[in-house]
This record gives structure tokens, C-alpha cells and sequence, in this order.
């Protein structure tokens, strides 16, 4: 199917078939050490101004043993490396690789989360990510059909093995339109 | 009956503290850097509008952050958020005010559980979840 000329209600449809074939699809990623910097920024970019967040001192007598990151955080970072080039990204920013490249000619959106906070992530934690996409389910509303997608991310400390937040992400792809 | 996960003494039915924030196309464009979120409806008004929407858009996670936070500013250093669930139900946009509220929904020895919401400023309901928060000891 050529992206550029299919009407969005296929795109829509072959997202949703494909993203069906791919239930159960499990990838890990290594993410890297996570930094004080980025938590202090994360935390000013939201408005957060506790210095548990960007004060060492602060976050250990608080009993963290370095700053730690508001909860949501690590949920939050689309990539955590390098990223993705700009020629590799779809007309609407978000990077065409692998799954993303499905998006193309629809619109994506954040729908919503459960998660479990099980360990705070601290500063010099080596991250891991596992993914699995657990749900992929077509609904009709009034805006017409809408495909959600529910992923589990997993991230935990290689370091000290334990896991620290369960994240069952839901996002929803559906025909663009103007907005009500 | 209320909690033990002292010294803060939470009540069903009690309300926090309402708190409202503005985000500003800065605050998106920030949000968008430290999460290297490169779509462009966050930071690209022109691209933004010929999507229809009146602005550039809140990013989901960004209206997830401010809402827990009316929760988290009225911890203790000893409490700790353990379970966040929350749906985004309705687009929110830079430069126009979002009021947050959280309620105690539920405690017990060891938790205690608070509904959140998020309105716009025409009062339509942009959040809502649930946030548990247990004693990090």
C-alpha cells in the first residue's frame, strides 16, 4: 500500500491488522544510566520544584540515595538515545521507524496509564526497558473507528536487578480530522 | 476512618489543596526536549492549527506530571506514590488554565488512595485517575 495516496480509513485498517499480527510482541531495550541532570530537568520542565529532584542533599535525607525522579519520568521519554533523524521522521514529527512508521497519514495520541511505582528511580540506576504490546482493540465512537493500543513497559536497575515501575501505556490511533 | 501513615491525617472525603497551572508554549517546548519528543503538534503552532486545534497541544504525559502533583505537593518526605492510573479524555492547549483537585477516596493502614481530576477553563473535564500513596519506610 503506498501511504501516499491510501485514504486514512485503510491506513487505519491496515494498522489495526498489523499491530493485531504483532500481540505479544516483546523487545527489551538497554537505556542507559540515568542521569541527575536529566531528572532536574525533567522535574523543572513540569513545574516540580521539590529538591528532592535536584539536590543531593535533599534527596538523602529524604532516604533516596541520590535525587530521584518524579514518578511518572521514566514513563514520559519517547527516546532516550540519540533519537531519531530528521529525514526519518513522519510530516507530523514522530519518528517512521519500525512500528512508528505505521502511523504515517493517521494520528496517534496518548490515552492514558496504570502504573506501579515499586522502587524510586535514583540517579546512577542503569535502566532497562521491556516492552510488550499486550492489547490491540478497534472501537467505533462518535469520531468515528479509533484502534487502541495498550503496551507494558517494564523498567528496572540492571545493577541491582529490581524492578521499578510497571507502566501499562494505552495510546489511540485514529483517521485525522478537525478537531469538535 | 484515617490513615496511619501519619503525621498527615487523611479523611474519605477530604479535598487537597485545588491548584492551577497555566502551561506555557515554553513549558511544552521543554517537556518536548527532556522527553526528546520530536512530534510537532507540541511545539509547531502553524502545524498545530492546520490540525484543527486552536493552539499547540498539552502532551498526555505533561497533563499526567501536573495532575499527580496536586497529590505529591502535599506529601511528606516519608510518603511515596506507588500506583498512578489516570485517562486523558479531552485535548488541553498552551496558554489556557487548568485547574486540578484530588479527593481521598480511600484509606487504611497502609495507603491511602486519592481521586484526581483536570478541568479546562470552560470546565470540561480534560484528566481524571487515581493516585495511591503509601508510606516509603
Amino acid at each position: 500500500m503506498d501511504v501516499n495516496t491510501a485514504e486514512p480509513q485503510q491506513l487505519l485498517e491496515r494498522y489495526y491488522t498489523t499491530m493485531r499480527e504483532r500481540l505479544g510482541e516483546r523487545r527489551r531495550f538497554e537505556r542507559g544510566t540515568l542521569l541527575a541532570v536529566q531528572i532536574a530537568r525533567y522535574a523543572l520542565a513540569i513545574g516540580d520544584e521539590n529538591g528532592i529532584h535536584r539536590d543531593r542533599d535533599a534527596a538523602v535525607a529524604a532516604g533516596y540515595d541520590d535525587v530521584v525522579a518524579p514518578p511518572n519520568m521514566l514513563a514520559s521519554i519517547w527516546e532516550w538515545d540519540a533519537g531519531t533523524p530528521e529525514r526519518d521522521l513522519n510530516p507530523d514529527g514522530t519518528p517512521a521507524v519500525d512500528r512508528g512508521a505505521l502511523h504515517r497519514g493517521l494520528r496517534g495520541f496518548g490515552a492514558g496509564e496504570s502504573m506501579q511505582m515499586l522502587v524510586p528511580a535514583t540517579a546512577g540506576m542503569d535502566i532497562v526497558e521491556d516492552e510488550e504490546l499486550e492489547r490491540v482493540e478497534l472501537k467505533h465512537g462518535r469520531r468515528g473507528p479509533v484502534v487502541f493500543v495498550t503496551e507494558r513497559h517494564t523498567f528496572s536497575d540492571s545493577r541491582s536487578g529490581q524492578v521499578l515501575n510497571v507502566n501499562h501505556r494505552t495510546f489511540a490511533v485514529r483517521e485525522p480530522h478537525e478537531e469538535q | 476512618m484515617s490513615t496511619s501513615i501519619e503525621p498527615i491525617s487523611w479523611q474519605v472525603g477530604d479535598e487537597l489543596p485545588t491548584m492551577v497551572r497555566t502551561p506555557s508554549t515554553v513549558q511544552l517546548f521543554r517537556f518536548s526536549a527532556v522527553t526528546w519528543n520530536p512530534h510537532r503538534t507540541h511545539y509547531d503552532h502553524p502545524f498545530a492549527r492546520s490540525e484543527g486545534h486552536p493552539g499547540v497541544i498539552v502532551h498526555s504525559h505533561l497533563h499526567a506530571a501536573l495532575a499527580l502533583q496536586v497529590v505529591t505537593s502535599q506529601l511528606r518526605s516519608h510518603h511515596r506514590v506507588a500506583e498512578y492510573t489516570y485517562r486523558v479524555v479531552r485535548s488541553a492547549f498552551a496558554g489556557h488554565p487548568l485547574t486540578f483537585r484530588a479527593t481521598v477516596a480511600g484509606v487504611d493502614d497502609e495507603r491511602v488512595q486519592f481521586d484526581v481530576t483536570e478541568h479546562d477553563e470552560a470546565g470540561d473535564l480534560c484528566l481524571s485517575g487515581t493516585v495511591t500513596v503509601v508510606s516509603a519506610a
